[in-house]
């Protein structure tokens, strides 16, 4: 606690954790900025072809096409569960956006957040003060864990730039509905990057440059996506190795995607998941590290 | 106290031996000094002794424990390791408050132990001074005051002078020969007259290996050999080969040797030589006891 106390106070003091924080509300908004465009070409298009002049903001069509059936189908048979749909179409929509941009981007942000976590003070030498007096996975732990609570914090305050968005640039987005909601999303966001942290806290601990630890940690993260892929829908339809990729499959962070997505506390379970596979994301790295010279 | 036995480690697998089944031992309650060439391993068994580098063979014993172990022996080695970096954002006073409560120092015991580390080492008036804003040198003092926070039984100091003006490298040898006695203090430096001030025993290292360990009175001769710078005059020689038998005594141009037989008492024949000296009239410009540790020094690695 003492290192996690520590490692969090020295993060907001300096230009790195200013940086992470910046580009989490940048990548945010510019997420749901891509979405509002997007939107508001999709209504400049059908509006000319309704003959109807188009509204300054986009979002006038969006509950027209939530009454629509045919909207919640195509939802339905993307993510298979109807019950979802009917939850999540009455959702403000900017907030279920900005929900799947999260998903999408933080992974790598907190990748890179946790290849920040050792490897430049094993660099300047300066961890040295710290195992001269603390143990290495007591360490390890502090670091993790600071990281984590920057990258909690970093969650909160990107949720600005969708609501500003949302509300400012578009229809149909009531300011606080809007808001609950995208706080309401922030805890399920930083359980889905816990084991993308793990990871990037792994590369920490194996590579001592900085940036490669960031470059390793990235290009993990996109790696699993696509080994993900493979083990659902390349193994688990070949029958002599379907069981082993049932055995694989629940290890990857995306395999618990959908569980976050819901309402109620049904979250919780595959959340609490995901944060196992968090901790045990670090403990490749410990390894090495417990036994490298520093 | 402190053991190390046939440690061997290299850097890359078949590279040179950085340490070549070095063994030595640091005892205890003195302050010892650590001596080599550049290359003959000291920071690297300094690393080795603080667990930073892990043997490849032998053994290092910390207070008869075994290997160093930060959560065993918490609190009890204090450690400034030669270029590692401090954290620059934060303040005199938050770093060391960061590294006293991981060394289990908390409340008034962590706030007395800051404040007496920071004067030792003159920092207090820059105690709320980001490391950032800190000289060179004053880095190091606030370095030298983390390895001295609370009441280390072992304090291991890899070049604590450099970089210190005169003034403050005076301040710190009188800190440490003040620890003499309850703490085992050991300095890796290659001043060697500021050791020999200090220390009171010396491992010599040479390619990996100690040469030689011993006191820093045996390793010198201080017991035994006596040099007597003198002024102008007839040296009566003969008077003091009578006046301190079994003495050896040489006369080379202004400066007159003596060795003296194991276990005489150089202080009773010290009065002997300046009362015949001044009884001849010859000044006595200097004297100096032992062969000097450079000396030594030089003998055992060349």
């Amino acid at each position: 606690m003492v290192v996690a106390g520590f490692g969090l106070a020295r993060s907001l003091r300096t230009r790195a954790a200013l940086g992470i924080l910046v580009l989490y509300v940048l990548c945010t908004t510019g997420g749901a900025w891509a979405f509002r465009q997007i939107l508001k070409v999709l209504e400049t298009a059908a509006a000319r072809g309704l003959g109807v002049p188009p509204t300054d903001k986009p979002g006038a069509m969006i509950d027209e096409l939530i009454r629509n059936q045919d909207f919640p189908d195509l939802i339905e048979a993307m993510v298979g569960n109807r019950e979802l749909v009917d939850w999540a179409v009455q959702q403000p929509y900017m907030a279920l956006a900005a929900f799947w941009t999260g998903l999408a981007i933080t992974p790598f942000i907190a990748a890179a957040v946790g290849a920040e976590a050792l490897a430049p003070d094993v660099a300047d030498r300066s961890i040295r003060f710290e195992l001269a007096r603390t143990g290495r996975i007591e360490l390890v732990s502090g670091r993790w864990l600071a990281r984590a609570l920057l990258l909690l914090l970093a969650t909160v305050v990107a949720v600005l730039g969708p609501w500003c968005v949302g509300v400012f640039a578009m229809l149909g987005n009531d300011a606080g509905p809007l808001l609950l909601r995208l706080l309401a999303d922030t805890p399920r966001l930083w359980c889905w990057a816990l084991p993308f942290l793990g990871w990037g806290v792994t590369c920490s601990q194996l590579v001592r440059n900085v940036n490669g630890a960031r470059l390793l940690a990235t290009l993990g993260v996109a790696g699993s996506w696509v080994a993900w892929w493979f083990t659902e829908h390349e193994l688990a339809n070949r029958v002599e190795v379907a069981v082993e990729a049932s055995v694989i499959g629940p290890l990857y962070p995306q395999s618990w995607i959908l569980g976050l997505w819901g309402p109620g506390w049904e979250w919780v379970g595959p959340a609490c998941g995901l944060a196992v596979i968090g901790f045990a994301a670090v403990l490749p790295g410990y390894f090495v590290f417990e036994r490298r010279d520093v | 106290m402190l053991s190390v036995d046939q440690v061997s480690k290299r850097y890359r697998r078949r590279g040179p031996w950085a340490l070549d089944q070095l063994s030595c031992h640091f005892p205890t309650g003195k302050v010892c000094a650590l001596v080599g060439p550049n290359g003959a391993g000291k920071t690297t068994l300094f690393s080795v002794i603080a667990g930073y580098l892990r043997p490849d063979h032998g053994e290092v014993s910390l207070f008869g424990e075994g290997p160093f172990d930060a959560l065993k022996h918490k609190g009890r080695v204090g450690i400034l390791p030669q270029d590692a970096a401090l954290n620059l954002e934060l303040s005199c006073q938050e770093l060391l408050t960061y590294h006293g409560r991981l060394q289990g120092l908390v409340g008034d015991a962590l706030h007395e132990a800051i404040e007496r580390s920071l004067g030792e080492v003159n920092l207090s008036r820059r105690a709320t001074d980001r490391v950032h804003d800190l000289s060179h040198g004053m880095r190091r003092r606030l370095s030298a005051a983390s390895a001295l926070l609370g009441t280390p039984e072992l304090v291991m100091l890899d070049e604590p002078t450099a970089g210190l003006d005169p003034k403050e490298a005076r301040h710190l040898r009188e800190v440490l020969t003040a620890r003499r006695g309850g703490t085992t203090v050991i300095i890796s430096s290659h001043n060697l007259l500021e050791l020999e001030q200090l220390c009171d025993h010396v491992v010599i290292l040479s390619a990996g290996r100690c040469v030689r360990e011993d006191s820093v009175d045996q390793l010198t001769s201080r017991g035994e050999h006596v040099r007597w710078t003198l002024g102008p005059g007839e040296v009566p020689l003969g008077a003091l080969e009578g006046a301190l038998p079994g003495h050896a005594l040489r006369l080379e141009g202004e400066v007159l040797f003596q060795v003296a037989p194991s276990g005489a008492d150089l202080d009773a024949a010290a009065v002997h030589v300046a009362r015949l000296l001044a009884e001849a009239g010859v000044a006595i410009r200097g004297v100096e006891r032992g062969e000097g540790l450079e000396d030594a020094f030089l003998a055992e690695v060349s």
